[in-house]
């Protein structure tokens, strides 16, 4: 069995940090293609990937979706102040469909920060309107991102958008 | 979008994929009786079509040895912004979106400490005129939904999106249908 050199603290070597990189945004890179990236023979590649899973750094695999493609153009960072136990309403909300991911804002004890998706603008305001009856919380911050950008910000960009466009005119066609 | 975009078909390939993302295709048609041409041909054609962006890797980040989780809120500089960016990777990059209002990039980064945190930003879009206005520290992981085990939102959004329901195919992205009860405005 091939062991990652590893410093005390846990942290990759250069090669795991390197395997991290494009695994964030290539998870389905075959292991051909990765170990010429990374510089190792097939076999070698294949045994620490294998070892990264096993080892619990490498949680799973999952697609990018657009969102906005399928129907949820809208999404944003809002940061939210709880009356209650953050855990507890942050791991309610983050049961919540809208919510992409829930975080705990370690600065500020009352607060939770979420990335959130919705359908339209009006349909965020419900969906936040909604948490602040059922969960106590005020919304206090929110950034609007480019829902188009769900993946590491690219070239294609401006493809992107006609394709939205030709869903735009295809729905109303 | 072609009509067959998000029929329940695809969604069931997605939820597969959300589960297991690296599973080759001959894995994922047996585990959905499908055939291998059906599974790699829908799987191609959603991210022909865009509808798939790519894959991650979700990485246990406490175990790569990144404490630190923040939120850096870019604000572009007076240079002219640089549209051309690039794809932003770095190990320690999570994600990154453009952003409306004033920040013009919303970067999510897990790193050791958060003097490689700056590195990071450095080298990938301080040089493209861009400049930090502020971090937000977030909690080293996600909060974990208690019931689904997952800690973030797409696997429970495309399992959702799939027992409601979900037909954005039928209406594009202006579709009728309300997947989400009770959240969504009565209007």
């Amino acid at each position: 069995m091939t062991t990652a050199p590893r410093d005390p603290a846990g942290a990759l070597d250069e090669t795991g940090l390197k395997m991290v990189e494009i695994l964030r945004n290539e998870g389905r890179i075959s292991i051909r293609d990765l170990s010429e990236r990374i510089g190792l023979a097939e076999t070698t590649t294949r045994d620490r990937l294998n070892q990264m899973e096993r080892e619990g750094y490498i949680r799973g695999y999952r697609p990018q979706l657009n969102y906005a493609m399928l129907g949820f153009p809208i999404q944003a960072w809002v940061e939210v102040r709880c009356r209650h136990a953050p855990q507890v309403v942050g791991r309610a909300l983050a049961r919540h469909p809208n919510v992409l991911a829930a975080h705990e804002l370690p600065d500020k004890p009352a607060h939770l920060a979420l990335r959130v998706t919705a359908r339209t603008s009006q349909n965020l305001s419900h969906v936040l309107e909604d948490w602040c009856r059922q969960h106590d919380v005020r919304v206090e911050d929110m950034t609007l991102l480019d829902a188009l950008e769900a993946r590491p910000v690219e070239l294609q960009e401006r493809e992107r958008e006609k394709d939205i466009l030709a869903t735009f005119k295809d729905s109303r066609s | 979008m072609t009509a067959a975009q998000m029929d329940p078909l695809n969604l069931r390939i997605l939820e597969k994929l959300a589960q297991e993302g690296r599973s080759t295709y001959t894995v994922l048609a047996k585990e959905l009786r499908l055939t291998i041409n059906t599974v790699r041909d829908r799987i191609l054609a959603m991210e022909r079509r865009g509808l798939i962006l790519g894959y991650g890797a979700v990485f246990d980040e406490q175990m790569l040895g990144n404490r630190v989780r923040v939120l850096a809120m870019l604000r572009p500089t007076s240079e002219p912004r640089d549209t051309r960016l690039g794809s932003i990777e770095h190990p320690h990059i999570v994600r990154a979106h453009r952003a409306s209002g004033p920040y013009g990039l919303v970067i999510e980064l897990a790193a050791p400490n958060l003097e490689a945190v700056h590195e990071a930003l450095e080298t990938t879009v301080l040089e493209h005129g861009y400049r930090i206005d502020h971090f937000k520290r977030l909690g080293p992981s996600p909060i974990r939904d208690a019931r689904e085990q997952t800690e973030e939102g797409e696997v429970a959004w495309v399992r959702h999106a799939r027992r409601t329901g979900h037909r954005a195919a039928a209406g594009g992205i202006l579709a009728r249908v309300n997947p989400w009860k009770g959240v969504e405005a009565s209007s």
